[in-house]
């Protein structure tokens, strides 16, 4: 496999182990605002300060001062007060990648969201796959005037605008993530239909698959034993392709307002939220958009290594 | 030549048809009724709901609505936008030739782009240029589009205010000499249309450079090279002209890509067009203008699609030596 | 009145807030020089004119611009902290009472349409057969529904006929803007709906409809016909609609837009500390509130209701998420509106209290209170709504759901009464109907008490302010029935806003005091430009 390829597979299977691990790392909780006031829209690497007394709920500040009288002052967004520090211990908690406009840990989110977004991406593309493959190997494999509705039938999907579609179903039925799965794979089945079946035609007049229709196999047999093995390379490949394309889409729905909805982060509703806050807050949709694009860059680079090695 | 063209449309038939039924069908299929969102939360008497659901012609069965839609979908008639308080067919005629510009602007500039880089590609293939323009192109492939819109805003009007953050034209350019608006109306689609063409620009450029590499090794340009030529002039005239024609193709089936672009585009941009209008549409539930929204699109994207047919049979050297046209 | 008010217009209010000082907004920047009339104004707008007809628009933009174009008889004022709000003269000169307080007499001033013909009292009798006309389906009808005639008297004097004395006489009578018989009355009324309106442009007051780009941008240009003192003191006014409001600010701060109204609250210091852009602050007319939805276990349980208040921080709510730009509200009756109780507070954050509660009746850690609470989707600061709640109340072992329905399911679900909570918002208009909200007779489909509150002691409150001759007979049970509600808890009453509107550096004496029009002194915005 080549370098680029190697990299596009590590990555994904990052971003799949961190996903999956999510709930066992040390992360702060993805939906937790201890205190709006202080620690909304932190930028990255920001520091607050954390007040802990035993028995009570700690208080945070985003600064700490000593007056010339020896009083101290802490300053919560812009206010300052008097605080007594006797008997507190005070924290220096650390906000990585920043916090969003609630205080919400960002870090947390984009890992927390990866688990929907890699979710959402992955159904959909099966989804994609299961259909355009079905309805590609009854292509193939069926005859003449099926093959040829069914042909008919993608290449009129391909030429239909796809986002147009797609908004006015997420507009008309609440979307939700089986909904927006649904959606996203019905809607992105053609070019696997197309791919299935041209291999379909070619794996069909190999011997193997001769003589087995010689010894008697039924159609649904012949699919299903010896035609659909032969269909895993170009099946991965397109799996690859359509698993990069479908966290996209699912990010321009929940750009439009039409995603998967909260509280459940996924990486396009992060974006989504941080569209509102890019003149002073650009953190907010830049990672989860690097971290979104990273997926989709590995995701190519797998296929297209794939599609090398076919 | 005449008789593809009329088999492509005769197949774009079921299409047509089938995608507005499909979008109708979805429509009724939903939750809730349109009057609903008309009248809100306001008691009112049942009277006034009848009176409404008549105007908008709701009091009628789901089928005879159909089928009179189609009817009056034929006279180019496609019912009243509530949202817009004006014929729908106005409306869409309105922010038709706002799409078809931007479109039309982001698809010479993806075009543009594509041989540009697909020239830069090959002139050294595996080099270093070659490599980091593919990397930077499958990168900005990979970048969804509302989120490149956004950054282009935030860099280009905001931070270096280079560019205008929205609108189609100036204050006030309706009053200047033509060449002015002109200018004015480039002026305010460059950032969309650079946004709208970013991914499939890089894609395209990919596509370019595998079909240079490939006609640079064939005789046509090897015999050119002997004859002495320059390689920039080989490249020029005689690599990238033979592998146009599969650009066109991959440029025709990007059509719906970039109709569907347009959408996120527009709405990014405030771009006054067909995209935003059927987002607003949709999202205020005025359906008459989503269902014909969905089919303008989809006829737009076929006459692209049979535009590009005819732009690869009149560009492709060989395709015209088949048609046994003078070289 | 419209509840959850997405996209519903205001209808103006007679009940509206704003007063002197803290309700009232004002450009702070004062211009150096005073500038030459002429120019052009422009206003930044996210959502177009939906319809050029007043009684078939829907969006506030088009009721704003419109209300500059066809005048009403008389302005409202914004002046509702002592009293109901008071009226200008405009098309009528004056009016007065019939002795039975039943009929209410307007003399008209001398005044033009824009095309030349006199403005007289059949365009007024006119108009009001346009806004009860079933087949116009005017939405607001509703404040028409005492006045059983309108009947010319001479071409100056129009009487409306009431059925009875009641306080907002005046307010109803003068609602909507008179239109032109003699070009909208070619329109039968049945085609209204269904009529393209930006082609009549014949109109009263200071500003004509000049042209229209769908989606893009309208242009209003001076009325050479306006009444004497209307005329205004720009040449033209610009609206350029974009969607975006980001994309509006960042036309502001670059000084090609010169108003944009509805500015997001976290914006509004950056946008403040930039040179040239003052901020106008006005008292929005609406509150948001949770709704419990009593005919369901538990929340048919005041107690519990009132615990759940205790443990969310509704003060928290107003910093975090309107940066503290509004205020927590104790019940119905907007703090800035003669009607409201100064004396009676919000009930507290008490989570120990809410705690003491939730245990006492029976929910621990083992059976925790679980619920789903639903806002519509595409409003940012109620899904912030759903999402601190949530959070406020795990802290007390309560799951909260948050859940957002797209607003034509969400409305659906509400009134079918499937739900356990949900965030929405009254704005107020015209009337406080309060009877609608919270009688137990007006449960839907009947009204909008959609909580199914059901309470002998606030019908009968209802009933007296219903019957009430005038204001002051009002005021005492409004202030009982303020007290019933924060002590049932039908809501739990969140914030009501400030709204927000931010001005650029070419803009000029930009004044917003009456809330419900805030474009009521347009004639008067200036622009160096």
């Amino acid at each position: 496999m080549t370098i680029s390829g190697r990299a596009g597979a590590i990555v994904l299977c990052a971003a799949v182990a961190v996903a999956a691990a999510a709930p066992w790392l040390p992360l702060r909780d993805p939906s937790a605002q201890p205190d709006g006031l202080v620690l909304r829209t932190l930028p990255p690497l920001a520091r607050v300060y954390r007040i802990e007394r035993p028995g009570e709920e700690p208080t945070y500040a985003n600064a700490l001062r000593t007056l010339p009288g020896g009083g101290r002052e802490i300053r919560r967004g812009d206010a300052w007060t008097p605080v007594s520090l006797d008997g507190a211990t005070v924290r220096r908690p650390l906000y990585l990648l920043g916090t969003d406009g609630y205080g919400r840990d960002l870090l947390s989110r984009i890992v927390w969201g990866a688990r929907a977004s890699l979710l959402a991406g992955s159904l959909a593309a099966l989804v994609a796959l299961g259909l355009g493959g079905a309805i590609g190997l009854c292509a193939g494999l069926g005859p003449g005037p099926v093959d040829a509705i069914l042909m008919r039938l993608t290449d009129g999907a391909l030429a239909v605008p796809r986002l147009f579609l797609l908004v006015l179903v997420a507009a008309l039925f609440r979307p939700s993530l089986t909904t927006t799965v649904l959606i996203i794979g019905a809607s992105t089945w053609m070019t696997a239909a197309r791919l299935v079946r041209g291999e379909t035609i070619s794996l069909a007049a190999r011997e193997f698959v001769l003589a087995a229709r010689a010894a008697g196999a039924g159609p649904v047999r012949v699919a299903l034993r010896h035609v659909l093995p032969g269909l895993a390379p170009i099946l991965a490949v397109e799996a690859a392709v359509r698993f990069g394309q479908s966290i996209l889409l699912e990010a321009a729905l929940s750009f439009l307002g039409l995603g998967v909805p909260p509280p459940a982060p996924t990486w396009g509703s992060l974006i989504a939220d941080g569209r509102d806050r890019l003149l002073d807050a650009w953190w907010i949709a830049t990672w989860p958009g690097l971290a979104l694009a990273s997926c989709v860059v590995a995701a190519t680079l797998l296929a297209d290594a794939g599609e090398d090695r076919l | 030549m005449l008789k593809v063209v009329l088999r492509r449309l005769l197949a774009a038939v079921p299409l047509v048809l089938g995608v507005p039924t499909l979008t109708f069908v979805l429509v009724e299929a939903a939750p809730g009724r349109m009057v609903d969102v008309l009248l809100g939360d306001r008691p009112v008497p049942p009277e006034v709901r009848r009176h409404l659901e008549a105007a908008y012609g709701l009091d009628r069965p789901p089928l005879t609505r159909y089928l009179l839609w189609v009817e009056h979908a034929a006279t180019l008639d496609f019912g009243w936008s509530v949202s817009r308080g004006r014929p729908v067919a106005r409306v869409l005629a309105d922010a038709l030739p706002a799409t078809v510009g931007l479109a039309a602007l982001a698809l010479a500039l993806q075009v543009g782009f594509a041989v540009a880089l697909g020239a830069l590609h090959a002139m050294r293939p595996r080099g270093l240029l070659d490599r980091a323009l593919g990397v930077a192109g499958l990168a900005i492939a990979s970048i969804p589009t509302f989120w490149l819109g956004l950054m282009a805003i935030l860099l280009l009007s905001a931070a270096v205010p280079v560019f205008p953050p929205s609108s189609s034209h100036s204050l006030g350019a309706d009053l200047w000499p033509w060449p002015a608006r002109a200018a004015d109306a480039l002026w305010h689609a460059a950032l969309p249309a650079l946004v709208l063409s970013a991914g499939a620009s890089a894609v395209l450029a990919r596509f370019l450079r595998a079909g240079l590499l490939r006609s640079l090794g064939e005789d046509f340009v090897r015999a050119a090279r002997a004859r002495g030529a320059s390689p920039a002039r080989v490249l020029v005239r005689h690599a990238l002209r033979a592998s146009i024609g599969p650009v066109l193709t991959l440029t025709g089936l990007s059509l719906p890509l970039l109709v569907s672009g347009s959408l996120v585009v527009e709405v990014v941009f405030g771009w006054p067009g067909m995209g935003r209008t059927t987002y607003e549409a949709i999202l205020g539930q005025d359906l008459p203008v989503a269902l014909a929204a969905v089919l303008l699109s989809t006829l737009l994207v076929i006459a692209g699609n049979l535009l590009a047919d005819l732009a690869l049979a009149w560009a492709d050297p060989r395709v015209r030596a088949d048609a046994g046209a003078p070289r | 009145m419209s509840a959850a008010g997405l996209a519903f217009r205001a209808i103006p209010l007679a009940l509206a807030v704003a007063a002197a000082g803290a309700g009232c907004g004002r450009q702070d920047a004062a211009p150096a020089a005073v500038p030459a009339a002429g120019g052009t104004f422009v206003i930044g707008s996210t959502s177009d004119v939906d319809a050029w007809n007043e009684y078939i628009a829907q969006q506030n933009v088009s009721v704003n611009l419109l209300r500059r174009i066809y005048l009403r008889l008389a302005q409202e004022q914004g002046d509702t902290r002592e009293h109901p709000p008071s009226f200008e003269p405009l098309l009528a000169s004056s009016w007065s009472f019939s002795p039975d307080g039943l009929t209410l007499t307007f003399s008209l001033r001398e005044a033009t349409w824009s095309d030349g013909v006199p403005l007289g009292a059949g365009d007024v009798r006119f108009t009001w057969t346009a806004q009860t006309s079933p087949e116009v389906a005017w939405t607001g009808a509703t404040f028409k529904e005492h006045i059983k005639d309108v009947a010319v008297i001479d071409p100056h004097t129009v009487a409306f006929r009431f059925d009875r004395v009641y306080p907002e006489m005046l307010a109803d009578a003068v609602e909507g803007g008179i239109v032109p018989e003699h070009v909208f009355g070619k329109v039968p009324f049945k085609d209204w709906r269904t009529h393209d309106w930006s082609a009549e442009r014949v109109g009263s007051g200071p500003f004509l409809l000049q042209s229209w780009r769908p989606g893009d941008e309208i242009v209003l240009g001076r009325n050479p016909r306006a009444l004497p003192g209307q005329g205004p003191r720009v040449d033209r006014v610009v609206v350029r609609i974009v969607p975006d409001v980001g994309n509006l600010e960042t036309q502001l701060l670059a000084g090609a837009v010169d108003l944009v109204d509805g500015v997001p609250p976290q914006d509004a210091k950056r946008l403040q500390a930039a040179p040239g852009v003052a901020l106008v602050l006005y008292d929005n007319p609406m509150f948001d509130y949770i709704g419990w939805n009593a005919a369901k276990k538990p929340f048919d349980d005041k107690d519990l209701r009132r615990a759940l208040t205790l443990g969310i921080d509704r003060q928290a709510i107003v910093l975090d998420l309107l940066y503290g730009y509004g205020r927590v509200s104790s019940g119905p009756l907007l703090s800035s509106w003669w009607a409201a109780d100064p004396t009676l507070a919000p009930l507290p954050y008490d989570p120990k209290e809410a705690a003491r509660i939730l245990a006492a009746k029976g929910y621990d850690a083992g059976h925790p209170l679980a619920f789903e609470l639903t806002t519509n989707a595409g409003n940012r600061v109620r899904e912030g709504v759903t999402i601190k709640v949530q959070e406020q109340l795990s802290r007390l072992g309560v799951r909260v759901t948050p859940r957002t329905y797209e607003m034509k399911a969400f409305r659906e679900r509400n009134t079918a009464g499937q739900y356990d909570a949900y965030v929405a918002g009254w704005r107020f208009s015209g009337k406080l109907d309060l009877k609608s909200i919270f009688g137990s007779g007006s449960m839907p489909p009947h009204g909008m008490n959609v909580v199914a509150y059901r309470s002998a002691e606030a019908d009968r409150l209802l009933e007296a302010i219903g019957q009430a001759a005038d204001w002051k007979g009002a005021k005492p049970a409004y202030a009982e029935l303020a007290r019933r509600l924060s002590d049932d808890q039908p809501y739990t009453f969140l914030y009501e806003g400030r709204r927000i509107a931010a001005t650029g550096r070419n803009a000029r004496d930009v004044t917003i005091d009456v809330p419900s029009d805030p474009l009521a002194r347009l004639e008067r915005f200036g622009a160096s430009r």
